[in-house]
């Protein structure tokens, strides 16, 4: 440790701590700044820290007063140090002779207390509870993004780096200066960087926003769960029927199914978070308005609602909850005909790179499905009669048949 | 009839796609070296909560461990190919966890700070020695608030010196041998042995310290 009276000559009293081996933590900095503004008045003295503080004082048997501030906190400095080499210096304990068998014979029957003899089963025990106490410990949950996410997130950021990284860098000799044989070596690590890193980068971004929302779907089957259980087993609805039409998103909850979606949101029971996947560029996330009922527009919409029925539907009315799909990502079917284009029925949803799509099924269980036909025949992006429509349609045109021919000279037909 | 499920419980048929649950971590790590990136997210997941524990037992902060974490992910991500696959993953795992959270205690310990709060051990003659029948250990059934636990659990550790806590958490959390820890952190079998039993003995006396402190019944 440094003589703290060589550094009496300082100026400045936080030089001091910057230089100094020990230094204060910041609570007691504020702590000590604070009863000096006070007077170091015992009467102010009301925490286990100023205590503390108010014993350093007494034992260095100093008289105290607001101007020798500076030289007070050296002094502090200096008791403190002496008391972290006290209080860190613990290697000079031991257990006694019997604890250290005991502990000894623990470990080397692998943390087992029954392969222990009896004479030392005691104090081995103890041992265990020892280990129990540290190790038994709970986690708490994420409030934000999961660490998980994070983690899947700070790879990713990695992977870019690397690759940033692989740009032209300035020549250690001075000037910038490139041969052909370090075009050639950075070419050659390009394209292997390149066949390697990116299918990984996509990879990871990928399954991170998955998850995202993967863990959105569980979120929101909790959200569901809880209406129920205090609407009569009721689904959330935010009207009781629908006039002309369900799609217009932001207009008023008779015309817009979102807005049953919405009444988890407007109910405290899900957040604007929980219903936003990170795939959806325009969705919305944060706090929402407390007047809002619904999302403004269809694009800001992540995740498609099973549409109510006049009066609403009760969870417990339907005989198969584990066919019947109450939630997933947005619809690539809705998107279209909101544009007026040709519907794909079978198209998945934009959400996943048009790779799948999640679905929270009535009984509160979430899956991946890389088709959006369930159980052997229902679209869940259409209703049953259109479904009907198009597959007799189907039927009856028939598809290519290899026989068919370009209808005159000017129809583009091209085949194998 | 609609069932609640939590955030962190997968249902069945989900488990059924995936099917990770079924296979060892070194299955799932052998899937993610080969490019499966769910296979990563699932030992991420898997390692979740006894990875965060032992690290927040290790740096004594949360915020810190949670740091330590994602960088002993990127590191596995980044050695993935030089893992020796007829190894266990979980000891390399931890393996690289505690010498992430070593270094990062060492550049937290060139500038050491301390509560005035915390407690000072007594140095009169006869204090040296622990004997662990004397020192009140709660059972884990024993009711009492786990919050306060945790963080009286941390301000004990936190009395002792990184090498007897790392020493103590390695052989705690991993359940490893004498040889074993010697072997990962590279130093002498019988330093292990001596550390761990300086580790106990003070872990023990910094409990009985902080529960005094904090109301708790201590015999004496």
């Amino acid at each position: 440790m440094r003589n703290p009276e060589n550094q009496e000559g300082s100026s400045d009293s936080e030089n001091l701590n910057e230089s100094s081996e020990f230094q204060l933590s910041a609570n007691d900095r504020h702590a000590i700044d604070q009863l000096f503004e006070q007077g170091l008045d015992s009467k102010n003295v009301n925490s286990d820290r100023d205590r503390g503080i108010l014993g350093l004082f007494n034992l260095l048997d100093t008289p105290v007063a607001a101007e020798s501030q500076r030289l007070s906190r050296i002094d502090i400095v200096r008791v403190l140090a002496s008391r972290i080499e006290h209080a860190s210096n613990t290697e000079d304990l031991h257990l006694s002779v019997q604890d250290q068998q005991a502990l000894d014979e623990y470990v080397n029957a692998g943390y087992l207390i029954d392969d222990i003899p009896q004479a030392h089963r005691e104090r081995a025990a103890k041992c265990e509870l020892l280990g129990k106490v540290i190790t038994d410990s709970q986690i708490p949950e994420a409030t934000s993004l999961s660490l998980v996410d994070r983690t899947l997130a700070t790879i990713q950021g990695h992977i870019d780096q690397e690759q940033n990284s692989m740009a032209f860098s300035e020549s250690k000799r001075g000037g910038f200066s490139v041969r052909w044989s370090d075009l050639i070596s950075v070419a050659a690590m390009l394209l292997l960087v390149g066949s390697i890193a990116m299918p990984i980068m996509s990879g990871v971004r990928s399954s991170s926003q998955k998850g995202i929302c993967y863990d959105n779907m569980h979120s929101t089957a909790n959200a569901f769960g809880l209406y129920a259980g205090s609407n009569r087993d009721m689904l959330p609805m935010a009207t009781a029927g629908f006039g002309s039409t369900w799609m217009d998103v932001g207009s008023t909850p008779e015309r817009s199914n979102s807005s049953n979606l919405f009444t988890l949101i407007r109910s405290g029971l899900a957040g604007l978070d929980d219903l936003a996947c990170p795939s959806n560029p325009n969705a919305v996330t944060g706090q929402a308005d407390p007047d809002a009922w619904d999302w403004n527009s269809l694009n800001e919409i992540s995740y498609s609602y099973r549409i109510m029925p006049p009066g609403g539907l009760r969870a417990t009315s339907i005989q198969a909850p584990v066919r019947v799909v109450l939630l997933a990502d947005r619809s690539p079917v809705i998107l279209r005909a909101a544009k007026r284009q040709p519907v794909i029925p079978e198209e998945n949803s934009p959400n996943h790179q048009h790779t799948g799509q999640h679905m929270l099924m009535l009984d509160g269980g979430a899956q991946w499905a890389t088709t959006p036909i369930i159980n052997g025949q229902d679209n869940i992006w259409l209703p049953r009669p259109l479904e009907q429509i198009i597959h007799e349609a189907r039927t009856r045109l028939g598809i290519i048949k290899g026989s068919e021919l370009p209808g005159d000279l000017t129809d583009a037909f091209v085949g194998p | 009839m609609f069932h609640v499920v939590t955030g962190s419980s997968r249902s069945k048929r989900e488990v059924e796609v995936t099917d990770w649950q079924s296979k060892t971590d070194e299955e799932v790590f052998l899937a993610f070296r080969a490019d499966d990136a769910s296979a990563y997210r699932e030992l991420i997941e898997r390692y979740h909560d006894d990875l965060l524990r032992f690290l927040t037992r290790m740096v004594g902060d949360r915020a810190a461990a949670e740091d330590i974490f994602q960088e002993t992910f990127l590191q596995v991500h980044i050695s993935a190919s030089t893992f020796d696959t007829s190894r266990r993953f979980r000891p390399w795992l931890f393996t690289i966890a505690a010498n992430k959270a070593r270094d990062m205690l060492r550049k937290k310990n060139r500038r050491k700070t301390v509560e005035l709060s915390a407690p000072i051990r007594k140095s009169e003659p006869g204090s040296s020695f622990i004997d662990l029948l004397e020192v009140d250990v709660p059972a884990p059934d024993e009711a009492m608030d786990t919050a306060e636990r945790d963080e009286m659990v941390q301000r004990a550790l936190n009395q002792l010196g990184p090498a007897l806590r790392e020493v103590l958490l390695l052989a705690y959390f991993q359940r490893l041998s004498y040889a074993q820890i010697a072997e990962d952190i590279g130093i002498p079998l019988g330093t292990v042995k001596s550390r761990m039993h300086s580790a106990v003995a003070a872990f023990a006396r910094s409990w009985q310290v902080v529960s005094k402190e904090s109301g708790e019944s201590v015999p004496e």
